[in-house]
């Protein structure tokens, strides 16, 4: 089972390298964070002097408390209503057997991306 | 009989506020889009009649057109690649499925497809600078010459756009070419190892045609995702340097809200969007299921 071995570890290789150049921009984000505000750090370098305070000082220069709010209320707002909309009309598409169900589950999922759909139709 | 028929009737009240949200939002503003389209409108004046002029102006105007021919060119980054990729890597997977390393492969892949766009953009646009870390890496393995501000250079700025589109698609493709792989019987694989199939024969016997329509959905996806692309565009280069990596997304908004020609945007994105379903139906058509 040579043959089996060297093609698990071609595998392994192959999956290691992608996973580094997914990560690479991550690692590179957090490094440069943790440089001194106004410095350009050159590519992947760590820093002498890690300045953790960044994420504190991003946080409260950002309003992010101010922003969650936002976040917060829009998703109070969307949440609730989309899924009781939602549930009434696909109760009534797909338990109510109402005359031209078909026509208006094809023309209201018309702009929802296809993957959702064909799991949709499968299940209706 | 016939009060059976009026209650299925009653049932549609249930479908009216979602009707009335769907017609608000999505089918008036696409009305609206059209209409403004075949006008000349700076956005607050009077509106003049304008024919199909903002359309030929699309198709001549060699700014506008070249725009759509960027967004043409982008599939082969948004799309070809992290569908080919995400197929090796998939089945990969699959033949490592339980070992520690699939498991954690498959969470590092989509990790891309879980931040926001915004910021896949900015990471992206500081790598991808002068003194970011791709440069920092090919000058670590002797390829100085070739280094260069990926972004803000001509003939590499849709380029590297399309290779930050790619990074962020792989692992969608990836998660949902893995899903398909899931349903194959594993007998099917086993017979053709007893058949004396290699890997590669595997794949194109077995793996490829089982995955007919996850590689539609990725394909269609994906090919969206390019025509359509304007959230890494404008974040990374904001369409230039010139008009080097303008799409139409962006032209579209730029037309609208700083040149306020809203006519000729109009135009523009009714035109993307039947170029968009012009490439998805034939995609759909092509992988459907034909057994069912």
């Amino acid at each position: 089972m040579i043959f089996a071995r060297r093609e698990a570890w071609t595998g392994r290789v192959l999956l290691l390298v992608l996973m580094a150049a997914t990560l690479m921009p991550f690692v590179s984000l957090f490094v440069t964070a943790l440089h001194p505000s106004g410095s350009y750090p050159q590519g992947l370098e760590w820093p002498d002097d890690p300045r953790w305070g960044n994420f504190v000082t991003a946080f409260t220069a950002a309003r992010m408390t101010e922003l969650l709010t936002s976040s917060a209320l829009i998703v109070l707002g969307v949440v609730p209503i989309s899924l009781v909309v939602a549930t009434m009309a696909g109760f009534a598409i797909g338990h109510l057997r109402i005359p031209g169900r078909r026509r208006a589950f094809r023309l209201a999922t018309g702009s929802t991306p296809a993957r959702f759909r064909r799991n949709l139709e499968r299940t209706g | 009989m016939k009060r059976r028929s009026g209650s299925r009737w009653v049932g549609w009240l249930f479908v009216l506020p979602a009707a009335a949200f769907y017609v608000v939002f999505v089918i008036q503003p696409l009305a609206m889009t059209v209409q403004y389209s075949l006008y000349r409108w700076d956005g607050i004046g009077v509106a003049t009649w304008n024919g199909i002029q903002n359309y030929l102006r699309v198709f001549t105007d060699p700014d506008l057109f070249a725009s759509i021919l960027n967004a043409v060119k982008l599939i082969v980054f948004f799309s070809a690649v992290p569908v080919v990729l995400g197929l090796a890597i998939a089945a990969t997977i699959r033949r490592i499925a339980t070992s520690r390393l699939a498991l954690v492969a498959r969470t590092v892949i989509f990790l891309p497809q879980v931040i926001p766009l915004v910021a896949a953009g900015i990471t992206w646009s500081w790598l991808l600078s002068s003194t970011g870390l791709v440069n920092q890496l090919l000058t670590s393995i002797g390829l100085q010459e070739v280094t260069r501000a990926w972004l803000g250079d001509f003939s590499t700025a849709l380029p590297a756009v399309g290779v930050i589109g790619a990074w962020v698609l792989l692992g969608l493709c990836t998660l949902l070419l893995l899903a398909g792989m899931s349903k194959i019987d594993p007998a099917l694989y086993e017979a053709a190892r007893l058949d004396g199939a290699g890997p590669f024969r595997e794949f194109l016997s077995i793996t490829l045609p089982s995955l007919r329509q996850e590689i539609g959905v990725c394909v269609t996806v994906t090919v969206v995702a390019a025509l359509a692309s304007f959230d890494i565009v404008y974040i990374s280069t904001q369409g230039g340097p010139g008009n080097a990596s303008m799409v139409p997304g962006l032209e579209i908004y730029y037309l609208a809200f700083s040149e306020r020609q809203v006519g000729l945007a109009s135009a523009l994105a009714v035109i993307l969007t039947v170029l968009v379903i012009a490439c998805a139906l034939p995609i759909q058509w092509l992988t459907r299921d034909r057994t069912s």
